[in-house]
């Protein structure tokens, strides 16, 4: 055996894990080698390693750590978090885990944070569900049968005015040509006024007042043309229907009228009221 | 016999079958509801928003593309209903720290499907924690922890790569570890679940 050979089997010969005939050969060694005898007594000898080894203070590691590499906390933790739940990429390689698992048998602080997250992973699933409280689903049920409810009456409205006009009544009105010019000259007369004062509200005003004034009758005439002709074409509709609308013809025409007629002078008119002189 | 399955429930609720939609909103309220309490920190606007959610759910039952990623769906939809809500409430509710006395009313007192075993003081502990947490790192633990999503399904459902997620989930674990132990520091370090 030479020197480099025992150096290597110098720890397991201090703590006698050396097979006998290993063992027998580092005795012969040490029997004539001064150097590796001197190092086997810093070593302790055989089979005394733990023994005569004094303790050392327990802030000697995190000292030494401190001024070398950093505490091993942090990293230690971040292996911490896969350790205890593995579902993800799959359990620490074995050497890794070996060595957090050496660091956790030192550091109480880690060993209480891995008992936590062992606890929070049994713990949190069981925080998945809440009870809402009574009347949660009643409510729920309230809101969305409410819609349905009201989205059958819709469909069936919507299905019954679908089946009046394709009973021909909308076809027809659109056919007679007294109709549609009617209510294409009154679309203009409402709405050009609107469109050549664009931006201009008081324009607007103005234009819709003269309007009324000198179109008035020819406008409530053509209003009341239109009315009074779909009038008679709805009545397949319903007569209530129909009487409704002449009667809203009847009124729009007159307030037109009336517009023309009622509104009170400006300024300028000679009968116009003076104010009070101070 | 075996209860009716999600998809089951969801194909009936598309066939009109009232029932079904019962049946559908009383085995997913507790989560919703779970989900909502944990981003709005406040019971009533939690269930203010998960009724929101299910009848947000009751009229898109059309348009869900895949029967068996339902619960994932639903969680979108509730996380996206609690943000427009905080939204209009205003961000800071969901950063403050619950006092202690709101807790207890955010807390459970009631077991629910899953609580069997989870004692009171240790269901307060941890909503106490989960209170202090940052939203990201609630969010984390909301997802991940407690509705058991994957890495992957939580990545789309906030549009993140997956290895943001999984360096907010190990560090939102070890956070909200570290919050409960300064909170408790008596828990021995060999302690389980109960208490």
């Amino acid at each position: 055996m030479i020197c480099r050979d025992f150096e290597r089997r110098l720890e397991d010969w201090v703590d006698g894990r050396l097979a006998s005939a290993d063992g027998a050969a580092c005795d012969r060694h040490l029997a004539e080698c001064p150097r590796c005898r001197e190092l086997a007594a810093l070593a302790g000898g055989p089979d005394r390693g733990a023994s005569r080894v004094p303790e050392p203070p327990p802030d000697l590691a995190p000292e030494i750590l401190a001024r070398t590499s950093g505490a091993a906390c942090e990293r230690a933790r971040e292996r911490l978090a896969p350790l205890v739940d593995p579902s993800e990429d799959g359990p620490l390689p074995e050497a890794e885990r070996a060595v957090l698992e050496l660091h956790l048998e030192a550091c109480a602080d880690c060993r209480a944070l891995r008992a936590e997250l062992v606890a929070l992973g049994e713990d949190l699933p069981r925080l998945a569900e809440l009870d809402p409280g009574p009347g949660f689903v009643e409510g729920v049920l309230a809101r969305t049968s409410h819609r349905r409810a009201a989205a059958a009456r819709l469909a069936e409205r919507l299905r019954r005015l679908g089946d009046r006009l394709g009973s021909g009544l909308l076809p027809r009105l659109v056919r007679r040509p007294r109709f549609a010019w009617e209510a294409a000259y009154v679309a203009v007369l409402l709405l050009t006024p609107l469109i050549a004062s664009a931006g201009s509200p008081d324009a607007a005003a103005q234009a819709v007042e003269r309007l009324g004034r000198a179109g008035g009758a020819t406008v409530a005439s053509a209003v009341r043309g239109v009315t009074e002709g779909t009038a008679e074409r709805a009545g397949s509709v319903g007569a209530a229907a129909g009487t409704e609308l002449r009667t809203f013809g009847t009124r729009f025409a007159s307030s037109l009228q009336r517009g023309g007629d009622e509104r009170p002078a400006g300024p300028d008119h000679p009968d116009a009221p003076k104010e009070d002189a101070p | 016999m075996a209860a009716p399955t999600t998809e089951t429930l969801l194909e009936r609720c598309r066939e009109g079958d009232e029932l079904a939609w019962e049946a559908l909103v009383r085995r997913y309220q507790g989560r919703v509801f779970a989900v909502s309490v944990q981003y709005l920190r406040d019971r009533e606007e939690a269930r203010d928003t998960a009724q929101d959610v299910f009848v947000q759910i009751y009229r898109k039952l059309g348009a869900v593309r895949d029967d068996r990623a339902f619960l994932a769906w639903v969680l979108r939809l509730t996380r996206n209903r609690c943000l427009d809500r905080l939204r209009r409430l205003g961000a800071r509710r969901s950063d403050r720290e619950v006092p202690v006395e709101e807790a207890a009313e955010i807390a459970d007192p009631a077991p629910g499907p899953e609580d069997r075993g989870l004692g009171g003081d240790r269901r307060r502990l941890l909503d106490r924690a989960l209170g202090r947490l940052s939203t990201q790192s609630r969010e984390m633990i909301v997802l991940k922890e407690m509705q058991e999503m994957r890495v992957g399904e939580i990545a789309d459902l906030l549009d993140l790569p997956v290895g943001t997620v999984k360096s907010r989930c190990h560090r939102a674990r070890l956070e909200l570890a570290e919050t409960v132990r300064k909170l408790d520091p008596s828990r021995p370090a060999e302690a389980g679940g109960a208490s």
